[in-house]
């Protein structure tokens, strides 16, 4: 098991109907909680893979930070076996510093290869030429030899370090998504964790949202959508938690003007293909679905409905030039 | 309209902390061209001192010095009477990368280590006669 690192930094959000951050957790918590949710969706809609934001640090925990951090962030969102969805945050800032210092490691190395270089190649050129004097060429044949061994030490300092490297003196970390999952996992059971589990069985972060928290994700996705495109009217999305979480998922959606209504069980090729792409793993998890649904309809208008399940989460969602 | 004719190179003021460097630039330079006076310093306060002294034609100019840098030991040149348009000229042992960010600051050309010492007066002699170019044509 690799161990957790103590520069990981994670954090988790969920967003509101109001696209405002209701809950933060980890330890990024601080500075994300002045994104608003809104934010944090477009984001995940424009760049659902990774991103470099300018995150803010709180002062004092209390007042706008005056501090403003860029950050390499990685935005996921994950499956939960229990039909939820998980949105996670990670600061992949320290292994991009790993990444800078590396380059900036080969660019000292290169710069001290060069110089010592310059001056024994230009010596044996100076040697070639015939109209020097012989006070001239001892003095080029001394700083060849100088030189040389000057670049003899710099090979000998990176076999140390080849030495250090493989006994583990110098070692580079990185940030792996099962550390997250344990990490959070302690994190938030020493504290409130009643919307928080974790499966051991997949290796991977399982911190469950509740379907409330699915559902504002959600909102906070659509409402970015059609805000994006200018959206004039007004969005119902409802969200319904199932009942039997074995039972297959019915999902309906369409343009929001009412046109061409899909139904994404349907067996025709064209509509299974549709499915298929919004199923992880054989079997649809409700935010995940959504969520997808969301981003690959990022140019179009949708309207979601669920049915057959026992829990409604109903929104409806102000327009966004209002 | 008449034009300013081209001026030929004089005076070089190479600046380098290595000594092996600024031996092999001045003979380079010297055995190829006997018409270019060679001057050299091994800081940058020194080079400071020579151009107050005297303006040279041009300044080749070592990126990683002691004390004060290439990019600051620029800086101070430009701050003399004597050096406010004298063209320099950064001489670097560092990557294309960094060159790429030098090529933007106030100099006329970035050249690399290793460099050939006999063909390095033909090289400055290009880029002081492209550096005097945008003057020949005004």
């Amino acid at each position: 098991m690799p161990e957790a690192s103590n520069d990981l930094r994670f954090a988790m959000v969920n967003v509101n109907r109001k696209g405002q951050v209701v809950l933060v957790s980890g330890d990024l918590a601080q500075e994300l909680a002045w994104y608003s949710g809104a934010e944090i969706t477009r984001l995940l809609v424009r760049f659902p893979k990774a991103l470099r934001v300018v995150t803010r640090a709180l002062d004092r925990g209390l007042e706008r930070a005056r501090l403003l951090i860029e950050r390499d962030l990685e935005f996921r969102l994950l499956p939960n076996p229990d039909g939820g969805v998980i949105l996670t945050v990670t600061d992949l800032s320290p292994a991009m510093k790993i990444q800078s210092e590396l380059g900036g490691l080969i660019s000292t190395i290169s710069h001290q290869f060069r110089t010592p270089l310059t001056s024994i190649q230009g010596a044996l050129e100076m040697l070639d030429y015939a109209g020097l004097t012989d006070a001239q060429r001892a003095d080029l044949l001394r700083s060849g030899r100088r030189n040389a061994a000057g670049m003899i030490r710099i090979v000998e300092q990176l076999s140390r370090w080849e030495m250090d490297l493989a006994t583990g003196r110098i070692w580079v970390r990185s940030a792996q998504i099962p550390q997250i999952g344990r990490e959070i996992f302690e994190q938030t059971q020493a504290g409130k964790s009643a919307e928080l589990s974790v499966s051991a069985d997949q290796g991977d972060i399982v911190v469950a949202a509740s379907p409330a928290s699915i559902a504002s994700i959600l909102s906070g996705l659509l409402e970015t959508l059609f805000a994006d495109e200018g959206f004039s009217g007004e969005i119902m999305m409802q969200v319904r938690h199932q009942k039997n979480q074995d039972s297959e998922v019915s999902v309906r959606l369409g343009h929001f003007e009412g046109i061409g209504w899909t139904k994404l069980n349907d067996t025709s090729a064209e509509n299974q293909r549709s499915w298929q792409d919004m199923v992880v793993d054989g079997q649809a998890t409700s935010g995940l679905v959504a969520a997808q649904l969301a981003v690959a309809s990022a140019e179009g208008k949708l309207w979601m409905e669920r049915s057959d399940w026992e829990t409604a989460y109903c929104f409806t969602l102000p327009a966004a030039n209002e | 309209m008449m034009e300013n004719p081209v001026q030929n190179l004089h005076d070089v003021l190479i600046v380098d902390d290595d000594p092996d460097i600024l031996m092999l630039a001045r003979l380079g330079i010297e055995t190829v061209h006997q018409d270019i006076n060679v001057r050299t310093a091994c800081s940058g306060s020194d080079a400071l001192n020579l151009i107050s002294e005297q303006q040279p034609d041009i300044v080749v100019l070592d990126l990683m010095m002691p004390d004060m840098d290439g990019t600051e030991t620029l800086h101070r040149i430009r701050e003399l009477p004597s050096g406010h348009d004298v063209p320099v000229v950064f001489l670097t042992a560092k990557g294309p990368a960094h060159q790429s960010w030098l090529e933007q600051s106030d100099c006329v050309a970035v050249l690399s280590k290793p460099f050939s010492p006999l063909a390095f007066g033909d090289r400055l002699k290009q880029v002081w006669e492209d550096a005097q170019q945008p003057a020949a044509d005004a």
